[in-house]
């Protein structure tokens, strides 16, 4: 046991000795590049900033050497990625001026793996389509990082039609498959087929699951139907992402679909999907099935279909001060305490205020069940809502209060 | 007769003094053998972490239509002096959707009144989602000037129930904990945000790095300087976080086996973390205790999900400067330690629950929990061994040179490691003195450490659940 002590001893001693003399070469080298750098990057990027807006006429001189186009490459990557129209063709024409972009082709291709993939990000960021195919080229590398960054190049530049060979390059692992959709995303309605294929294929991956959500982010009016098709047949996981989805696209062909999983048996989180999705799409003839679901037992459902009630705006609170015989005392005070959030209980306490008796009748059930806070504030105002909000409160203590556990 | 007894019981002794000695030796030396495996592992994880991680990947994640929204959670217990400022920089940090749910947990001083009266708040009737029991619940504030804020009053109960409390509220997918007095960098919840992107249904939670603050110039919120602390105790600490954070749990994040995300920062699925209750409330290291929890129901479900450490994210938190507060500070945490470990002690060594049951719950259990115990069993029997003649004087030699030099290596190597990937402290000065810090906190701050961490154990065997006060300096946080 001594020995083998001792033998770790020296070879960590050793170890340790090496490690920190490399360590120490190396932060010599960049402390002196970092001094080098001090001395011309400030200078490059203040001419630069300065000739983006204008406020110089020439561009900074033509960078001398290696390290010089080194830091001009990076200076002109950083530019890159916070401006937009005009000035980011001023950046790229610097790139083309400044003899960059053929380095980065050959950068594509070299030994060193952290190189290829800056080379292939570099030239996606200044959005060179002349590196299109160099960057198709890169799709069939063995480097399964330089693949997708070569990928997400292609999508910063539109390349729309390569979508179909940047998917079939990809070849993700489960845990890249959330990458491979981010980065079909980025390429906009171009990866709606991919998608529907995806969501259409085989059933209970999470490919479909991570499909159905790209295809609601990608607000894709042509995936209205399968996703629909999702909702009523598929897997309860899928079905409320598509459900989540059809919200998010907003389009009014999906209501029936998802008034069908509103009112079904399915899971509450399947339901609270529909529910909230129904809200998104605002659509007033829902109105009367959302009271129903605020009337149901699953908070969550009730707290979705509230939600959505008070999206659909004056047309949501009418239903539900007609249907208060439909419902309980906490999914009364659940709805107004979500009109209180979101800042419109004020107008409901007006309308009732200035006569509307149904509005009215919500309101006090509403003070029976607990809620006080919006009527404590109007009170406190003068005219006519005030003085109605004090005679409500003097009505009597509230219920309970809604924030007890 | 007798002499031959007192000889005989001479000898058992020196035996097993030495016996003790050598089994003493054999531990430093598996110790320093699995920390430096860790540490090659976490070098190993940086590595393609930067492959994988370009220049433009923040504001990929900026721009992505597929970024989730966050919510933000705060537990704030008396933190006048910092919770304006500290709610001000959430709100402008650097992310395409975040709210942020403030809980005062039954404040003493005008943390809610400050909060309140800054931020134009008025107390709505909002239901709260019944996920968490939590203690009770005075009121819900919300502001029409900052949508995107609300704050939660309650009665005093803790930080686990406060943050239990902003889970209830929080309407994003991902919750995000963040200490009030911590200071999150701009880019940092969007950098922690990156894996539930590229893997959203195999990501549970996402640790970042903690990072010591004191000595770091702050305006508004935000870290405009980094630099080394000049309190002794704090600059023991800046090489002691690098070591945990970056040569630890980087390695054990590759490895499959992160134990801890710290509460100081952390970002979890808020579905999964309901699932489990949230945070225990009688926990005393309740991030532990949650991350354990969460990697019992991931094993028991079967469902691939993970725990990950991302080295990018930077939280910066002020670190006590007095011995006092450190001490308090170490005994609560070893004292979670043994609960924690305690609690799920069905997992340790259990191959059910992959590498968490029979890599990082063994090697918690080994070297951090018994680890404090053995050390200072090395450091009085040896000399008293010495002493006796049970062990001769090479051994001696032998012994303390292992004992320190493990502790030199591994502080060296974690310094190194974040020269090499990170440069956060980028004068080549304040390498020379992170440096001297490493060897230094072997001869004297490490072995006050241990001392703690015996304490901490019986205490906790006392049943002390107290969470004790750190008195902070403070930051320079105003506006």
């Amino acid at each position: 046991m001594v020995a083998v002590a001792v033998a770790v001893l020296f070879v960590s001693a050793a170890a340790l000795a090496i490690t920190t003399a490399c360590s120490m070469v190396l932060r010599t080298r960049v402390e002196l590049a970092t001094r080098r750098i001090a001395n011309y990057r400030p200078v490059a990027s203040a001419q630069l900033a300065a000739y983006l807006v204008g406020t110089r006429s020439a561009p900074p001189p033509h960078p001398r050497g290696r390290f010089q186009q080194s830091v001009m490459r990076e200076l002109l990557l950083s530019f890159a990625a916070n401006v937009r129209g005009e000035a980011a063709g001023v950046v790229a024409s610097l790139f083309r001026r400044y003899g960059l972009v053929e380095p980065a082709r050959r950068n594509l291709n070299a030994r060193r793996s952290l190189t290829r993939i800056r080379a292939a990000e570099a030239l996606g960021a200044m959005g060179l389509q002349e590196a299109i195919p160099w960057l198709l080229d890169g799709l069939r590398h063995d480097d399964r990082q330089l693949r997708f960054a070569c990928a997400r190049s292609l999508s910063a530049l539109g390349a729309v039609s390569a979508v179909a060979e940047v998917d079939a390059a990809l070849s993700p692992t489960q845990a890249e498959l959330g990458q491979r959709i981010d980065l079909l995303v980025g390429f906009g309605a171009g990866a709606i087929p991919i998608l529907i294929g995806d969501l259409r294929g085989r059933p209970g991956g999470r490919r479909q699951w991570l499909a159905a959500e790209a295809l609601g982010e990608l607000r894709a009016a042509s995936a209205v139907v399968p996703l629909s098709t999702a909702l009523d047949t598929a897997g309860d996981e899928l079905s409320a992402r598509a459900a989540r989805a059809l919200g998010r696209i907003g389009d009014h062909r999906a209501t029936d679909a998802l008034a069908r999983a509103v009112a079904s048996q399915r899971p509450w989180f399947v339901r609270a999907a529909a529910a909230g999705a129904l809200g998104a799409i605002a659509d007033p003839a829902t109105a009367g099935l959302l009271v129903w679901a605020l009337a149901g037992e699953q908070w969550d459902v009730r707290n979705a279909a509230a939600r959505a009630l008070t999206a659909l705006d004056a047309a949501g609170v009418a239903a539900v001060a007609e249907r208060l015989d439909l419902l309980g005392d906490e999914a009364v005070a659940q709805f107004l305490g979500t009109c209180d959030a979101a800042g419109v209980i004020e107008q409901i306490i007006a309308r009732a205020a200035g006569g509307d008796s149904d509005r009215d009748d919500l309101i006090r059930r509403g003070h029976r069940a607990g809620i006080s806070a919006a009527l404590e504030r109007v009170a406190g105002e003068d005219g006519r809502a005030g003085r109605y909000a004090a005679a409500v409160l003097s009505t009597g203590p509230a219920a309970h209060r809604l924030v007890a556990p | 007769m007798r002499a031959t007894l007192a000889f005989d019981v001479a000898r058992l002794v020196q035996e097993l003094l030495r016996a003790a000695g050598v089994f003493v030796l054999s531990y430093f030396t598996f110790l320093t053998l699995s920390y430096l495996a860790i540490t090659i592992a976490s070098a190993v994880q940086i590595h393609r972490y930067f492959r994988r991680r370009s220049g433009v990947a923040l504001l990929r994640v900026l721009r992505s239509q597929m970024t989730p929204p966050v919510t933000i959670c705060i537990a704030a217990y008396n933190e006048e002096a910092s919770i304006v400022p500290s709610i001000r920089a959430m709100l402008t940090l650097n992310y395409p959707q975040h709210e942020v749910a403030v809980t005062n947990d039954g404040s003493t001083d005008a943390t809610l009144g400050l909060v309140i009266a800054e931020f134009g708040m008025r107390r709505v009737d909002q239901p709260i989602r019944p996920g968490i029991p939590t203690a009770l619940v005075r009121g819900i504030y919300r502001s029409r000037a900052h949508p995107n804020l609300v704050v939660v009053d309650k009665v005093n109960a803790g930080r686990s129930d406060a943050l239990n409390a902003a889970i209830n509220v929080a309407r994003s997918p991902i919750v995000c904990f963040v200490d009030a007095d911590s200071i999150l960098e701009p880019e940092g919840l969007l950098a922690a945000v990156t894996p539930f992107i590229e893997s959203p249904d195999l990501t549970t939670g996402v640790g970042g790095i903690i990072r010591v603050a004191n000595g770091c110039r702050i305006e508004d919120g935000h870290v405009v300087s980094v630099g080394l602390p000049r309190e002794r105790l704090a600059l023991f600490q800046t090489v002691e976080y690098m070591r945990a954070f970056l040569a630890a749990r980087t390695g054990w994040s590759g490895l499959n086996g992160l134990l801890i995300i710290s509460g100081a920062f952390g970002v979890f699925r808020r579905d999964e973390v309901v699932a489990v209750n949230g945070f225990a409330s009688d926990s005393i290291g309740e991030d532990f205790e949650l991350c354990i929890r969460l990697h019992r129901r991931n094993h028991d479900e079967k469902t691939g999900k993970r725990l990950l450490f991302v080295p990018d994210p930077v939280c910066w938190t002020e670190v006590p400067i007095r011995m006092r507060d450190l001490g308090g500070q170490r005994h609560r945490w070893h004292r979670g330690l043994v609960d924690t470990l305690w609690r799920h002690r069905d997992m340790i060594g259990n191959p059910r629950y992959g590498a968490v049951g029979v890599l990082s719950l063994p090697f918690f259990t080994l070297f951090e929990f018994l680890g404090a115990f053995i050390e200072s069993a090395g450091y009085v029997i040896v000399p008293i061994g010495l002493l006796l003649g049970a062990v001769n004087v090479p051994f001696a030699l032998l012994f303390f040179a292992v004992a320190v030099l493990s502790g030199i290596l591994l502080s060296v190597a974690a310094v190194l490691l974040e020269d090499l990937a990170f440069r956060r402290y980028s004068r080549l000065r304040d390498l020379f003195v992170l440096l001297a810090v490493a060897v230094a906190e072997n001869f004297g701050y490490r072995q006050i450490l241990t001392v703690y961490r015996v304490r901490g154990f019986f205490a906790y065997l006392r049943g002390d659940s107290a969470w004790g006060t750190i008195e902070r300096t403070g930051f320079d946080l105003k506006p």
